[in-house]
């Protein structure tokens, strides 16, 4: 099959955790990436589904959210090319408990579970790697569940807004109040109110009614504890991926037509359909 | 806290229990008993972690605490599990921190025991992968039971789960400590228990609760008491298995 020719480069190593990894891990895994589009709205998995694969966001976030019988859900972490969605794979299990969901659209890479259990039995830095990643997870799960209970809307909205800033190669982030709501497990007119006080105050800013653009500063101020909590036991747990020097959130570059994972994906679409 | 040397005779935390008796035995002088009292703080928040524990009778909860002091608990470990899986997976301090809820034995081990025991490809790395997989999905369920189910269900959610690890020993809780678990205010925890009370499914008196109905009780619990139960139970169905390697 042809090489899909996209407006950007893609690269598995646009995902911090197996930029990390050592050559020749990355090169054993290499042959086995497959690059996705990964449209906002699709499900990576279910809750309580089936998973073959685990995927490395690149350009892509993805929230993982817990279902209950009822179908009301609740977010419960955040991942983004730091990270890798389906751990549970790696733990003897083929179920996951929540559902990962796609909510800024972009790309990621794909891992087969029969490659990448063969990398993790190796025993070596995609193991440790991984292990420290789990843990990290955990810690953001656990702060979201004193989050959701204590703090107020405008304050969890801040958290998943900020861990996101944190996890985006663009400064453009598309948002509606609904994918808000839903991403929160709130009512969408708690999500208005809390988004409305963010827009007066300045820290977000609004095109077509979604979430455009974001003053981080401001979010930072307006938020509670819990950002950078999770921020700094990232950070603690994964160094060599959370803080390399190559990296730095705050210059983003601005999103062009040309190079946004909007255009990205169209442009992925065209040439598979030719 | 004092440790006694471990005995051989009776494993009575199912993860140790699982492993063979020649893996256990040469765990057992990395292991010492001690017993913890209730109420009893495991770990601090943000605190280096010492030792890892294997409750025995002992049932310890991880409780996330924010800035202004309000707590919420995460997970609640038993007989069925680990206290310290942070150690396991390379971490090094808790950020969470760990309250002894009944008291009881639990065996020890030394935080950097641990990690060498449990080192690439062991019986016990199997296991203790499997049980991280499991506690993320109870933690997971937790998150989600507090936002959306009412004080009612979740007061019954943890009265049974304690009721379960308490098993035949009377236990009684005291209001301020269910309502700190639950991230509630103490007042909330009276009115619900109120209610259970008027159901006879539970009895409170001076601020302690007591179960007297555990099917009615169960009832009035939400769907997360049964979850939870269950991905144990998988966990305990699937230890020999995962043992064995295959």
């Amino acid at each position: 099959m042809r090489a899909p020719s996209l407006p950007f480069r893609q690269s598995p190593r646009q995902n911090r955790l197996l930029a990390a990894l050592p050559a020749e891990v990355y090169a054993r895994l290499l042959p086995h990436l497959e690059l996705v589009p990964m449209p906002r709205g699709w499900v990576l998995h279910e809750s309580r589904g089936v998973q073959g694969y685990v995927f490395f966001p690149t350009t892509s976030i993805v929230a993982r959210c817990y279902v209950m019988e009822d179908g009301s859900s609740a977010q419960i972490a955040v991942t983004g090319n730091e990270g890798v969605v389906g751990v549970a794979l790696i733990m003897g299990g083929d179920r996951t408990p929540s559902r990962a969901l796609v909510y800024s659209a972009g790309f990621g890479y794909r891992l087969g579970s029969s490659a990448l259990k063969a990398e993790f039995s190796r025993g070596g830095k995609l193991q440790d790697l991984l292990l420290r990643y789990t843990q990290a997870l955990m810690t953001q799960t656990a702060q979201t569940a004193a989050c959701n209970r204590h703090h107020s809307v405008e304050q969890q909205l801040c958290r998943v807004l900020l861990l996101s800033l944190d996890r985006l190669v663009f400064s453009e982030m598309i948002l509606s109040h609904e994918w808000m709501a839903d991403l929160l497990g709130v009512r969408r007119e708690g999500v208005t109110q809390a988004a409305f006080k963010l827009r007066e105050s300045g820290a977000v800013g609004y095109g077509r009614g979604h979430i455009t653009a974001f003053d981080r500063t401001k979010l930072e101020a307006a938020s509670c504890e819990c950002y950078p909590v999770v921020k700094a036991e990232y950070e603690r747990l994964l160094p060599e991926v959370m803080t390399p020097s190559s990296w730095n959130p705050s210059k983003l570059p601005r999103a062009t037509a040309r190079n946004s994972p909007a255009s990205g994906l169209r442009a992925f679409e065209q040439v598979a359909q030719v | 806290m004092r440790g006694a040397p471990a005995a051989a005779a009776t494993v009575r935390n199912s993860l140790l229990a699982a492993l063979l008796a020649t893996e256990y035995r040469r765990l057992l002088p990395r292991l010492e008993h001690v017993t913890l009292k209730a109420g009893e703080i495991v770990y601090r928040a943000d605190q280096k972690i010492e030792h890892v524990y294997f409750p025995e009778q002992a049932v310890v909860a991880m409780v996330d605490t924010t800035e202004d002091r309000r707590t919420i608990e995460v997970g609640v470990i038993g007989r069925e599990g680990i206290v310290g899986i942070n150690i396991f997976l390379g971490g090094v301090i808790t950020p969470d921190k760990a309250i002894v809820q009944l008291p009881g034995g639990a065996m020890r081990m030394k935080a950097k025991d641990l990690r060498k025991e449990a080192r690439f490809g062991s019986p016990l790395q199997r296991l203790l992968l499997d049980y991280t997989r499991t506690f993320l999905s109870v933690i997971s369920q937790s998150v989600a039971c507090s936002q959306h189910h009412s004080t009612e269900q979740r007061l019954a959610r943890w009265l049974l789960t304690m009721s379960d690890y308490a098993g035949a020993r009377e236990f009684l809780m005291v209001q301020e400590s269910i309502a700190a678990m639950l991230g509630v205010r103490r007042v909330s925890i009276t009115e619900a228990a109120g209610r259970l009370q008027a159901d006879a499914l539970i009895r409170y008196r001076r601020g302690r609760v007591s179960v007297l109905d555990k099917p009615g009780l169960e009832k009035q619990s939400c769907e997360c008491y049964r979850f939870i139960r269950q991905q144990y139970e998988r966990l305990h169905a699937e230890l020999p298995r995962l043992l064995s390697g295959k």
